[in-house]
């Protein structure tokens, strides 16, 4: 699959006119990207239809869960996509205004742009294909099990914090994990408090170097 | 650069005891290639490395392995009342890379570690950066960190940090451009339609932070326009007072579109060749006044004027 990106300019132009005629032009997508698009669109309306019974918020939540793992699983099956497309915003703002802009703007405010490609870390995709990756246990199962019960502001909050020091994927799924053993009503409160706790400690302390390791230090984030 | 850049409230490895205790720092780059593991030659200019262009590696098709040794003096001299660490307490030295744009990083720890009767000492680093994952620049930092906290802490040394894991210090900290060589003004040359501009400036300002200057902003030049010939360089009809004009401006517009994106201050330290470093660059070398477009458009060609 070749992974295209284009320039910011582009993409505002393509937006601009997907915000005035609500259409994708499928004729200029590579045949991967517009294999990619059927099964975006085939899934998602699967979702939509399981999450009616849902209310408001979970009904959000059920979707963005599952659709991160669908473009997650889908995309970690590609051999060729490498780190260097998990984390360039380009390729995301590519598949989120010219691949699936109709899927977002179903989820999303059209008329805001953040989730399209004005906001790096809000672009849909990248957001919920991060969550899954940052909380990832191994497999799915155990993944879901750990997200079952968080509700859309914990996908915020992980993914919404640009570390400067780069990001350590044990570090936050092993964050994940715990927060998956507090009480589900007390967890929006908890993890804010754990995540700005995090910023606040690697000033000063690596996560790798602290006595116990990893899981010493996720321990240490979460007595508060 | 030895100090930890944050602030921090106790006591880190300073300029002085940096001199005192840093014998020699090598790296060397190599690639493996056809089963033969060849050397990268680069260029260290004030800890920024980037890599001679006539070699044949490039960070997409090969891992880069990099090696690093680090020899250490007086090292007695890092713990006790004066030094970073308390007498009883164990340091270690570690490497850290990152990317924070590739969002990846890890950090190597030296099995050995320094004790306080120890005088010198050599430590080896052998690691790779993994091909198909970097764009822009990587980070590679040489921390001491307290590897095991003291049990008894005499009273002159309270004001040591004695929790283990905690960085006391720098040894080392480079900039390695994977790709680009970290020019300051990204220029790019195409052919547009010859109704375009001369140049345009395209900015992509999110994330200032973390993001490259290489990344964030481009002058691009229409080399079909017909006044190009006086801002290329091999043409005989060069103006290189009209192409520091245009790079003047540029700078304008990009401080000014940088100024309406986000609070403005730029007083903390950010990391080399981000888009808020090269801004802090501008702010403290240029001598701006963000007051104002005009005050903005003033002191930059103010400093234009003076032909630096």
């Amino acid at each position: 699959m070749a992974y295209k990106t284009l320039r910011l300019e582009k993409i505002k132009e393509i937006y601009n006119r997907f915000l005035v005629d609500s259409t994708v032009d499928e004729s200029t997508l590579d045949p991967n990207f517009r294999e990619l698009r059927n099964i975006c669109i085939e899934e998602y309306a699967k979702l939509e239809s399981e999450s009616q019974a849902l209310n408001g918020d979970s009904k959000k939540y059920y979707i963005d869960l599952n659709f991160g793992f669908f473009i997650f699983e889908y995309l970690k099956s590609q051999e060729d996509f490498t780190a260097k497309y998990e984390s360039n915003y380009d390729f995301w703002r590519y598949f989120a205004v010219c691949v699936i802009p109709d899927l977002i703007a179903k989820r999303w405010n059209v008329e805001k742009s953040d989730h399209f490609y004005s906001k790096p870390t809000a672009i849909y995709p990248f957001q919920i294909y991060w969550y899954i990756n940052l909380s990832w246990q191994g497999n799915k199962e155990d993944t879901k099990n750990v997200l079952k019960d968080n509700l859309e502001d914990q996908i915020l909050q992980l993914v919404d914090r640009p570390s400067s020091i780069g990001v350590n994927l044990a570090l936050y799924r092993r964050i994940m994990y715990k927060l998956s053993l507090i009480n589900p009503k007390s967890r929006q409160k908890v993890f804010r408090a754990v995540m700005m706790k995090n910023t606040a400690k690697l000033v000063s302390i690596r996560p790798e170097l602290y006595e116990g390791g990893i899981n010493a230090y996720v321990d240490m984030l979460y007595q508060i | 650069m030895s100090k930890l850049q944050n602030i921090c409230f106790y006591p880190q490895l300073t300029e002085k005891l940096y001199e005192k205790i840093v014998k020699g720092i090598s790296i060397d780059f190599s690639y493996q290639a056809g089963g033969e593991l060849t050397e990268v030659n680069y260029t260290d200019d004030n800890d920024r490395i980037s890599f001679d262009k006539k070699s044949n590696w490039n960070c997409d098709d090969y891992d880069l392995k990099v090696g690093i040794c680090i020899e250490l003096k007086n090292l007695s001299n890092l713990f006790g009342k004066d030094g970073i660490a308390p007498l009883n307490s164990e340091i270690g030295l570690c490497i850290e890379w990152y990317s924070a744009q590739g969002k990846i990083r890890q950090v190597i720890k030296a099995k050995e570690k320094i004790l306080s009767n120890d005088d010198e000492k050599s430590f080896f680093f052998d690691f790779t950066l993994p091909k198909q994952t970097f764009t822009g620049v990587v980070f590679v930092n040489s921390l001491l960190y307290l590897s095991k906290s003291a049990k008894n802490v005499e009273d002159n040394e309270k004001k040591l940090n004695n929790e283990t894991g905690v960085l006391i210090g720098n040894i080392m900290k480079k900039t390695v451009f994977m790709t680009g060589d970290g020019s300051l003004f990204p220029i790019r040359i195409e052919p547009m339609p010859t109704y375009e501009r001369l140049w345009k400036l395209v900015l992509q300002l999110d994330e200032p932070d973390i993001k490259q200057v290489s990344e964030g902003m481009v002058l691009v030049f229409n080399s079909a326009h017909k006044d190009y010939q006086f801002v290329d360089p091999n043409s005989k009809t060069y103006c290189d007072r009209l192409a520091d004009e245009i790079v003047t401006n540029a700078i304008i517009l990009f401080l000014y579109e940088l100024k309406q994106s986000l609070e403005f201050d730029l007083d903390g330290s950010y990391e080399e060749g981000t888009i808020l470093a090269y801004a802090k660059y501008c702010k403290d070398r240029l001598n701006i006044n963000f007051d104002s477009i005009t005050t903005i458009c003033d002191s930059v060609h103010k400093f234009s004027e003076k032909g630096e």
